[in-house]
């Protein structure tokens, strides 16, 4: 689906661009890009521009409809896009969230040396691989009965840290202390419990991944000393999210939202971009969904965390406070969060929907973590599986710009039938070992849709989000093992 | 179905008719997309079934689990209303989506109407079939309303779609 006529772009300076208000039919503010030359070469026929001018078109959106430098085509919202609406007379739009309710990722450090970790490589791999159920259909042997899903729901990280699940410090070092208030379990559907049941502690499939990382590269020494991060140590990443039970959530309530859009006289470019006013019961009704499926993916990574920390124990035959391990942080990239914000030199109160995009605070903010109050929020974000992640730190430039926020990770720029057909005869789990890196993966021929040539470089990704004032780098981390489901 | 060749599917023998029954994949960056063709609805929404089945799974199966009715597996009963073909659209495919997560992978399905509704709206009724035994592939999360359509198309009908995987 390519567009119909190309959506004209302005330079506003090396790495923003402008859509004006008016490219397209009921424009209410301006689409904004994040990129540099390089990033908007590959945008100019992407359908993603379209996309950032269809969201300028919702109810009460303020200041601009964001692209971040990782955008590119989704449904609805482009994948990359950040748009607030006004409480008081905006409107939500969980295509503004996205199906899989909080993905996110939590960064875990060690101080373990590559020169402890390399000769048990093989041996890490294999654990992960068989402590975290991973791919389609990957379950755990325990389903959650009614009450104890409430709890879930409602509770998050925190009711998987009383069972055993992690330390109680993980919570300090996860967004929102790893559970929203606001959790409504009666909005989450059966056939949504009945598919998130037995899913709880279990990675996924698809671009979500269990990854071993050496840091190799400090950029901010401040910032880095603060998240505990050092430069040859080894961290773990874990990238996934609320798994059926929050693309059920959503699939439920865009449901509700495509008739509510009639009654309330809204007209949308893009069906996906199906939404109700604020203040309306079916955007109440969501919102307390949207919280639960957010809880459940706090759970979930929260439970795949406290596997990680029991995998390494069994290869070190050390307890994991001996190894060292400790959160670094925990955050989402698909969600919806009320927040206020200055617009117009006004404090307003903002319904700020991140489409695969995160928060970015900046030093002193109140909803940074205590430990981090000084320096900012860590952001973390995953590059591909062959060549490097990052970390960064949130900087003032995303509370003016961008409604705190900024990327969450490299962005796709090839289809994966495109990545199948450029790696055709390739073995991708061969070439990565060839690197060194450790691959696990339940499908290994369908390694070629993730591989590095599907994605956006992500060292140009965090520079231009740097350039934007969005971030600080803080650390680069390249790939030891990964685990794929 | 693959490389975005049509795939022919043996219900044609059954099912003579002017429009060739017919689903692909589409491209799309971070996601697929399908696309059938059929000269009726219920062919149509079938096609479109079968194009879910084999994005989730590697091939549908032989086994007995693909045949609705069958000894080892009768089937669900699916019955679904939207004010719109799109709408249905995305209910049935939704649907399918959910089941397989909760049962299996897709196997087959089979549309037994697809009918307009004398107050407004359309009405689905059909069986499908989970398990089986093929391999899973991709996981999809959703079928999305970005671009979806069922229209006319010539002497059939089209439905494309875009699924988040």
């Amino acid at each position: 689906m390519r567009t119909s006529t190309p959506i004209p772009i302005e330079r506003i300076d090396e790495v923003r661009w402008r859509i004006p208000v008016g490219t397209r039919p009921g424009m209410r503010v301006e689409g904004r890009v994040y990129a540099d030359d390089r990033l908007i070469t590959a945008l100019r026929d992407d359908p993603a521009l379209e996309q950032v001018a269809n969201v300028a078109t919702l109810p009460g959106i303020v200041g601009a409809s964001l692209a971040m430098p990782d955008v590119h085509w989704g449904y609805g919202f482009p994948v990359g896009g950040v748009a607030a609406t006004r409480v008081s007379d905006g409107v939500i739009s969980p295509g503004g969230i996205g199906f899989d309710i909080n993905c996110g990722v939590r960064l875990l450090r060690t101080a373990l040396t590559p020169e402890e970790v390399r000769p048990r490589l093989a041996r890490i791999a294999d654990t992960l691989f068989l402590a975290v159920p991973s791919g389609i259909g990957a379950h755990t042997g325990h389903r959650l009965g009614r009450d104890e899903f409430d709890q879930v729901l409602l509770r998050g990280a925190a009711w998987a840290v009383e069972r055993g699940g992690g330390m109680p410090d993980d919570l300090e070092a996860t967004e929102e202390g790893g559970a929203m208030a606001g959790a409504d379990p009666g909005q989450v559907s059966p056939r949504a419990r009945q598919r998130g049941a037995d899913q709880l502690g279990t990675l996924g499939s698809g671009n979500h991944f269990l990854e071993v990382q050496l840091v190799d590269r400090i950029d901010d020494e401040e910032a880095a000393r603060a998240f505990g991060l050092e430069p040859g140590a080894v961290t773990i990443m874990i990238h996934c999210g609320s798994r059926g039970l929050g693309h059920q959530v959503c699939t439920d309530h865009l449901t509700v939202m495509d008739r509510a859009v009639r009654r309330y006289g809204i007209v949308l470019p893009d069906r996906q971009l199906a939404c109700a006013p604020l203040d309306s019961p079916e955007a109440r009704d969501y919102l307390g969904a949207m919280v639960a499926a957010a809880n459940f993916a706090w759970a979930n990574r929260q439970l795949i965390g406290a596997a990680v920390r029991n995998a390494f124990e069994q290869v070190f035959g050390k307890n994991a406070e001996r190894l060292g391990i400790r959160q670094v942080y925990d955050l989402s990239h698909n969600m919806a969060k009320l927040e206020r914000h200055s617009v117009d030199g006004s404090d307003v109160e903002l319904c700020v929907h991140r489409k695969g995009a995160t928060r970015a605070f900046p030093a002193g903010h109140p909803d940074t973590p205590d430990a981090y109050r000084d320096v900012g929020q860590p952001v973390l974000i995953p590059g591909d599986m062959g060549r490097a992640s990052f970390v960064a730190v949130g900087a003032p430039g995303a509370m003016v710009e961008t409604f705190g926020s900024t990327c969450h990770g490299a962005g796709r720029n090839l289809s994966r039938h495109a990545a199948i057909r450029a790696l055709r005869g390739i073995d991708v789990a061969a070439q990565l070992q060839a690197h060194g890196i450790e691959v696990r993966a339940e499908r290994h021929d369908l390694l070629a849709e993730e591989a590095s040539i599907a994605y956006k470089d992500v060292e140009a990704v965090v520079e231009t989000a740097a350039s934007a004032g969005m971030v600080r780098a803080v650390a680069r981390l390249r790939p030891m093992a990964v685990i794929k489901g | 179905m693959t490389d975005g060749r049509p795939s022919l599917h043996p219900e044609h023998a059954r099912r003579p008719n002017r429009v060739t029954r017919r689903h692909e994949a589409t491209p799309h960056t971070a996601d697929v997309g399908i696309r059938a063709h059929a000269p009726d609805l219920a062919g149509l929404f079938e096609e479109a079934a079968m194009a879910v089945a084999e994005i989730g799974a590697d091939a549908l199966p032989d086994g007995p689990a693909a045949t609705i009715g069958g000894p080892s597996n009768a089937g669900l009963h699916i019955d679904l209303e939207a004010a719109d073909l799109p709408g249905l659209a995305f209910a049935w495919l939704n649907e399918l989506v959910g089941l397989a997560d909760i049962h299996g992978p897709l196997a087959r399905t089979e549309v037994v109407a697809v009918e307009a509704l004398s107050a407004g709206g359309w009405r689905l009724r059909g069986r499908a079939a989970f398990g089986g035994g093929a391999r899973p592939r991709l996981d999809i999360k959703s079928a999305t309303l970005h671009g979806l359509v069922v229209e006319r198309a010539g002497d059939g009908w089209l439905l494309a779609a875009y699924l988040d995987v």
